[in-house]
């Protein structure tokens, strides 16, 4: 955990508005886009990425402050995510689905490989899209993905390569990889 | 090496990591063309992979969490300090009853049932002496009594004594006396108006005494 964040963390508890906007601004694009990624629905990212903030700022006083922040907060909204779809499951399917805005966008050459790499990212099991947005997307370390989602390195590092040859076999499938050539380092 | 290993080595030098073996690697990946081409596919995997879009921040995102952050902090607030004052009321409350129930129980209600007199070998335990607390207003109560009896019979002797009286008779009537009539009415209706405020906080006085005090035990009425 940085200093930043610790100081930020006990201005926040004691009620300092402008130190929880800070530490909004410093963690809304990881939880954001980690529920967007998750949720594959850009009215259910917001929601739930709120309600992430407001459960984070909720038990900060339970944080335990030897733990690195991030992983933290990102271990809170893997699972508010995951709570949520479960929810979701139950009630009428949602008809908005998927309004990807791009920030960045992607190199003309490679947009249709991006786009298909969406696709199978949301047909992945929820662990293995979990672990590979964290890792490929908001990029965190093994260590804190580990500690985020509360399993071993070990297995997260299985998760992770289960992931990408799924999402590998479905590009296969799709003819987007066939003619990839390998070349030795 | 074999397909296995080589995999497990392919994902530490994908993520970067330092390989123990790397000219085993190749070597492997040289001869294995499937090794080889899942290699391949791996890396454009994580090269695409970086180039994922980032998803756009909705607007005023940041100062929308801040403002429901801090109104969930205020409803929490509110929450916990009406949780306190009902807390704190109900306390006082549960506090009050025990007083007044303390205060207005009649205390013989208190005290333990009287055990019928079974005879038997024992001893009869010798009862113990009222508390100077207790015989104290008991006392108060007796002297008051008795005064309150000596008065009413000096009272009862004067009016005996007035009935018998004949010169009363002949005493003129205030109607009689035009000159005192205003001024004896007015006094007589001082002394009434005074009179009442007093025999009104005697009554309440009397019966606050006689709600307060114990009511005396079955032995000393006898006596």
């Amino acid at each position: 955990m940085s200093a930043e964040d610790a100081i930020l963390v006990r201005r926040c508890l004691k009620g300092d508005e402008a130190a929880i906007q800070g530490l909004v601004e410093r963690y809304q694009s990881d939880v954001f886009g980690l529920c967007m990624r998750l949720l594959h629905h850009r009215q259910d990212a917001e929601d739930v990425a709120q309600e992430v903030f407001l459960r984070v700022f909720r038990s900060l006083n339970r944080w335990d402050a030897s733990r690195p922040f991030k992983p933290w907060v990102m271990g809170i909204t893997v699972n508010r995510c995951r709570t949520w779809l479960t929810q979701r499951a139950k009630r009428p399917e949602l008809v908005d689905y998927l309004h990807e805005t791009a920030s960045t966008r992607p190199a003309d050459d490679s947009k249709e490989l991006v786009q298909e790499i969406q696709a199978a990212l949301h047909e992945l099991r929820w662990e293995y899209r979990s672990v590979f947005v964290m890792y490929h997307e908001r990029g965190l370390p093994y260590e804190d993905i580990a500690d985020a989602i509360e399993k071993p390195v070990g297995t997260v590092k299985t998760w992770l390569h289960r992931a990408r040859l799924v999402v590998l076999e479905r590009l296969r499938r799709r003819g987007m990889l066939s003619e990839v050539e390998h070349e030795l380092p | 090496m074999n397909c296995l290993e080589c995999q497990e080595l392919l994902q530490n030098r994908l993520d970067g990591e330092r390989i123990t073996a790397p000219e085993a690697l190749d070597q492997h990946l040289s001869d294995c063309a499937t090794c080889r081409q899942q290699h391949a596919g791996l890396a454009r995997l994580l090269e695409c992979a970086k180039q994922l879009p980032t998803p756009k921040l909705p607007a005023n995102f940041a100062a929308q969490v801040v403002h429901e952050v801090m109104r969930d902090r205020r409803h929490r607030q509110d929450k916990m300090r009406r949780r306190v004052f009902v807390t704190a009321a109900l306390a006082a409350g549960i506090l009050l009853m025990l007083l007044a129930a303390y205060r207005w129980i009649p205390r013989d209600l208190q005290q333990p049932p009287i055990v019928e007199n079974r005879p038997s070998n024992r001893i009869p335990e010798k009862k113990a002496l009222p508390t100077p607390q207790k015989n104290e207003p008991k006392n108060a109560f007796a002297s008051f009594a008795e005064r309150l009896a000596d008065t009413t019979r000096d009272h009862a002797k004067v009016v005996q004594v007035a009935i018998h009286f004949d010169a009363v008779e002949k005493l003129p009537s205030v109607k009689e006396i035009p000159m005192l009539e205003p001024g004896v009415r007015e006094a007589s209706q001082e002394v009434t108006e005074g009179v009442r405020a007093v025999t009104h906080n005697a009554r309440k006085a009397f019966d606050f005494f006689a709600r307060e005090l114990p009511t005396p035990e079955l032995g000393e009425q006898k006596n």
